[in-house]
Order: C-alpha cells, then sequence, then structure tokens
C-alpha cells in the first residue's frame, strides 16, 4: 500500500491510465467502420427482442410505449450493453495481445498489468458512454420513451455496477493470461446475464432459487436501483432508505476484490509457467 | 553492486497435469558490472530466452535470485522494470496497427517516460536509428530492419540502465545489423549502460561483447572475457594452402597437431586447417605434409581463433 503514498507512482499510473485510454481511442478510430456498422447491430438487436414479435408497425410501437415495459427493458438492455464490454474486455484484449505478440512488452510496464487493465477500463468506458450513449438516444428518439437522467445520483449506481463488472473482468482476464481463449465461457456468462440479471425479464418471474442466484450477479441489484431511478422517478433517498445500494455496494466490492485477487494470482501462475505472453 | 547478477538460477518446467519435469536453467549464476556488454551465446533450446525473461522478471525462477542494480527481482519487480529494456525474440515489440509516434507515445507512457523527457529522448532515438521520417507511417508498413529498429528504440525509451536483447539483429542485412550494433555500443558506452545480448551472429558478439557466456542445455559452460576465452583455446592456427590433397593421416598421427580440417577451395586447392601448440611446430607439419608427395605448399597464414570455432568446440565438448 505504501507506494500510494509516493507522489511519483501515483503520476506514473495516471500516465498509464492515460496512455491505455489514449489507446482505446486510437483503435476506435483506426476500426471506426466496424464500431458504427456494431452500433446499427446493437439498434436491430435491440428492435428485434422487443417488437418482431409484435411487428414493426407504429402502432405497435406505439402500444408498447403506453406502459413502462418498454423503459424498463430498455435500462436492462443498455446495462447489458457495458456488462458484456465489460465482462470480456481484459479477456478479450490479452488473447489478441498474446497473439500478435505485444503482451510481453506490455507486462514489462514498471505499473504493473492491473493498473495497465483500469487504463483500458476507463478508456473503454468513455468510449462505450458516447457510443451506446447514441444508441440509447436513438432508442428514446424511435420508441419515445421516457427515461430520467439524474447525473449524479444514477451516474454513481452505474459506477458502482461496472465496478462489479470489471471485478469479473478481471477474473476471466486472469484466465485468459493462463488459458488464452475463453471466447465461448465469456459469451456464455454474458449472454446468461442478460436472462439471469432481469435485463428483459423481471426476476421476480423466476423460481426462488433462481432469483437467489440472480441477486447475487454483478449486474442485478444496479440495474434495480437503476430503473428505480429512471423509469419510476424515485428519488435518491428512497434509494438510499431501501438498503439497495448498500447491497450493491457490497455485491460490487466483493466481485472487485475475488476479481483482482484472482488476477493477480493467476498472473502470478502465467510467471511461473512461462505463460505471460505466449500463446 | 552489479548491474546484473544471478545466484544459482534454476527453472524447471513441467506440465499442469504432469510430473514430467524439463530443466531448462540450470543453475546460473552471472555477475555483470555497470558498463559491460556481454554476450550470451548457446545452441537452440539452450535456455537463453529463458534466461532474459527470468531477468526481465516475465518469468519466475524455480530456486534461485536475481539483483538488477543490487534490488532483488521478487521483492522489487516494478522498481527493476523501471531500469529495463527488452527487446525479446520472438515477440512483435511493438503494435504494427498503430504509428511509429503513436507506439512511442504508448510505450513511453506505460514505461513512465512522459512531458519534455520523452518528447526528447523519443526525438533523439528515432534520429539515431534513422527513423525520424517515419513517425506517422504504420508500422505494419515498415520493413522487418525498420520494425526491429522500432523495437530497440521501444527497448531503450525509458533510458534503462540494463538492456536485454534477445536477437536483436535477427533476419537483419547487412547495414541495418551494423547500424543496430554500433547504437548498442553507442548507448552502452557513452551513458554507461548494461548490455546482455543473445545472438546466434557469433562475430556480432565476438566484436562488441567484452564478455562471453556460454549456455549449453541449461548450464553455464563458460563465461569469461571474450579475449581470454580466445585465448584460452590458445594455440597458432594455421591455413595451409596446398596444390594436392595432403595425407590428413600422417598430420593427425603427429601430437603436435590439434582440430586438422580440410577443404577444397572452388580453385580446386585444397586449404588445410590446423593448430599447433607452438611456431616451431610448423616446420614438422611441413616435413609430414612433404613425405606424401602429392601436394604443394602454395601458401601458409596464420591466424586467430575465431569466438565461433571456440563456441562450437566448448558447445561439443
Amino acid at each position: 500500500m505504501s507506494r500510494w503514498w509516493n507522489p511519483d507512482w501515483v503520476i506514473n499510473v495516471i500516465y498509464v491510465l492515460y496512455a491505455e485510454t489514449l489507446r482505446e481511442f486510437i483503435t476506435l478510430r483506426r476500426y471506426f467502420l466496424e464500431s458504427i456498422s456494431g452500433l446499427v447491430m446493437v439498434y436491430i438487436l435491440f428492435m428485434g427482442f422487443f417488437f418482431a414479435s409484435q411487428g414493426f408497425s407504429p402502432q405497435a410501437i406505439s402500444l408498447t410505449n403506453n406502459s413502462d415495459d418498454l423503459a424498463h427493458r430498455t435500462v436492462g438492455f443498455v446495462l447489458w450493453l457495458f456488462a458484456l464490454n465489460s465482462v470480456g474486455h481484459f479477456s478479450n484484449a490479452i488473447r489478441d495481445e498474446s497473439h500478435i505478440g505485444v503482451m510481453e512488452q506490455i507486462a514489462l510496464g514498471p505499473s504493473g498489468l492491473i493498473v495497465d487493465m483500469w487504463g483500458r477500463a476507463i478508456g473503454k468506458t468513455i468510449i462505450d458512454c458516447l457510443m451506446l450513449g447514441l444508441v440509447l438516444f436513438i432508442i428514446i428518439i424511435t420508441t419515445r420513451i421516457s427515461l430520467s437522467f439524474p447525473f449524479f445520483s444514477a451516474g454513481l449506481v452505474f459506477l458502482l455496477t461496472l465496478l462489479g463488472l470489471y471485478g469479473l473482468g478481471f477474473f476471466f482476464g486472469g484466465l485468459a493470461l493462463i488459458y488464452k481463449r475463453l471466447g465461448s465461457v465469456t459469451v456464455v456468462v454474458r449472454f446468461g446475464f442478460l436472462i439471469l440479471t432481469g435485463a428483459i425479464t423481471p426476476i421476480e418471474n423466476f423460481p426462488e432459487w433462481l432469483q437467489v442466484i440472480s441477486k447475487t450477479l454483478p449486474m442485478t441489484e444496479g440495474l434495480k436501483i437503476l430503473r428505480l431511478l429512471m423509469v419510476e422517478n424515485r428519488p435518491f433517498i428512497y434509494v438510499l432508505g431501501s438498503g439497495d445500494l448498500l447491497l450493491l455496494i457490497v455485491n460490487s466490492a466483493l466481485y472487485l476484490s475475488i476479481g483482482l485477487i484472482s488476477f493477480k494470482y493467476l498472473e502470478k501462475v502465467a510467471r511461473e509457467r512461462g505463460l505471460l505472453g505466449v500463446y | 553492486m552489479y548491474a546484473i547478477q544471478t545466484e544459482n538460477l534454476t527453472k524447471e518446467f513441467h506440465t499442469l497435469f504432469s510430473k514430467k519435469r524439463a530443466l531448462v536453467v540450470d543453475d546460473i549464476n552471472l555477475e555483470i558490472d555497470r558498463g559491460e556488454i556481454v554476450g550470451l551465446l548457446g545452441p537452440n533450446g539452450a535456455g537463453k530466452s529463458t534466461i532474459i525473461k527470468m531477468l526481465c522478471g516475465l518469468l519466475k525462477p524455480t530456486t534461485g535470485k536475481i539483483f538488477i542494480n543490487g534490488r532483488q527481482m521478487e521483492n522489487d519487480r516494478s522498481r527493476i522494470l523501471a531500469l529495463i529494456g527488452a527487446v525479446l525474440e520472438g515477440s512483435r515489440n511493438s503494435i504494427w496497427s498503430m504509428t511509429v509516434k503513436q507506439n512511442l507515445t504508448y510505450f513511453a507512457h506505460l514505461k513512465n517516460v512522459y512531458g519534455r523527457a520523452f518528447r526528447e529522448r523519443g526525438d533523439e532515438l528515432l534520429n539515431s536509428f534513422e527513423l525520424e521520417d517515419k513517425r506517422n507511417e504504420m508500422v505494419k508498413n515498415l520493413s522487418k530492419g525498420m520494425k526491429q529498429k522500432l523495437a530497440i528504440v521501444l527497448a531503450f525509451i525509458n533510458d534503462p540502465d540494463v538492456i536485454l536483447l534477445d536477437e536483436p539483429t535477427l533476419g537483419l542485412d547487412v547495414h541495418t545489423a551494423r547500424l543496430v550494433k554500433q547504437r548498442i555500443v553507442h548507448m552502452a558506452k557513452r551513458n554507461n549502460k548494461t548490455v546482455l545480448l543473445t545472438t546466434h551472429r557469433i562475430e556480432i558478439v565476438e566484436e562488441i561483447c567484452e564478455r562471453v557466456a556460454i549456455i549449453n542445455k541449461g548450464r553455464l559452460i563458460a563465461f569469461e572475457e571474450t579475449e581470454g576465452l580466445l585465448s584460452s583455446f590458445g594455440g597458432e592456427y594455421y591455413i595451409i594452402k596446398l596444390s594436392g590433397r595432403p595425407d590428413t593421416a600422417i598430420l593427425e598421427g603427429l601430437s603436435i597437431v590439434r582440430d586438422v580440417e580440410l577443404d577444397q577451395s572452388a580453385e580446386g586447392e585444397f586449404i588445410l586447417r590446423l593448430i599447433l601448440d607452438r611456431k616451431d611446430h610448423l616446420f614438422k607439419v611441413l616435413e609430414a605434409l612433404g613425405q606424401g608427395n602429392q601436394s604443394r605448399v602454395l601458401a601458409i597464414n596464420r591466424s586467430k581463433p575465431k569466438l565461433e570455432d571456440v563456441f562450437v568446440k566448448m558447445v561439443e565438448s
């Protein structure tokens, strides 16, 4: 912990975070067309999920608008998109960089891989906020749903939720240092989130045992609070009083701690076995 | 205090579900002073790259200790990494989908170099390695030599005290290899940096390294000054050009002659290479060659032993 008190170390960490954020933007610019087509795909996926069964007629859309159901689902869907990126971002990056052969050079950074991964998380989150914010904006315009954006409270809950999700991301990132290709594992987990966290179906409809599992996942509690704030327009004080925020903090802290500890341990194992950077 | 020091450095690998172990590095002790350029030689699979990876903290030794500038790797890894620059063999060492300038910015910041220091050092290195006009070029569009020069620039960007180069001239043309060699010597000597390099181009080691460590099957079989190593394989090296095929059996029968080798040149002349313990033994050799009456001596040249000969003999023995 002592190095956190060393100003030089803190400045170094800030520059590493800057380097990784910059790199995320360079990658975005380089593959801009791919990113835009990804957004179009996301929008089509959303429309498919929620309107395909009813047809795409304006009447169907306006019928759905009459309830809060679509707004609930929209918040769930967009948060799930963030989860999709944060849970698999580190493992994908480690796999790709090991494959192209730059992971070893990155691992030679004095600030360590965990700081490096945080840099990526920050860069990715900023980019996701811009890109998925655009998708959300288009969804709101085209479906005419009503959502509130209490900046401080929703922002805080969103960040706390992301921390838990990145905790899981660290765990998978650590596994990727050793096993490299985790594609199908993270895909199962990420799509499992769509169903199990209540993003499209309220978890109250699940059997009780599944509800228990669902509530332990890193996105569920955050999603519940965001819906309270953004769809049902509940004040933040209500969330504080309900104890939901405390649950979210505990949940995210647990996921993050487990993620960081397992990443550190798996990095050590990778160094022992000579797998750091080897594909 | 040594710039690089290893104590009983050992690395064993074993697979996850098997108890079978492979001893790759076996009890290596190295002591390298600040400002020295040391060559690490060994046949393929000798353990050179494993040693380099352990020295830069990418691989944890099974047993033994590593000290860089007096700091122990296991206790002080992040501080040590700030003192090291490495070019790793089989690794891209740079991001090909970014430009030279973007790579420089990215890796410099990862290695805690920023602001004025970064700009000045970056410019100096790009000029020094003749890459200044390639700043905005995508790395993937550069030639192999330029990519390798960029890898070395990135390794030097944090002005490291210890530079570890695993096959820095692999696949380079003569001009680029010479430039890389000159720059390594320049950086090391001007700024008192320590360089440990592995290469299969033994003439580079012979030319620029003050000491040579020879590794075979994970063990250190020699670690001496280059000159000392060459003279320890003492004796008088002779190259004798002959008009016809000599009877080498007669020569091999003489106890004063060592390591007789015979080649034929494109012009049909026979080239006899041999080592004598003393200069005056040459007369006995000439006498013996005359016995066969089949060949005439065309020329006699004395030569120094080459590091390549020493290396091959040590590894074979």
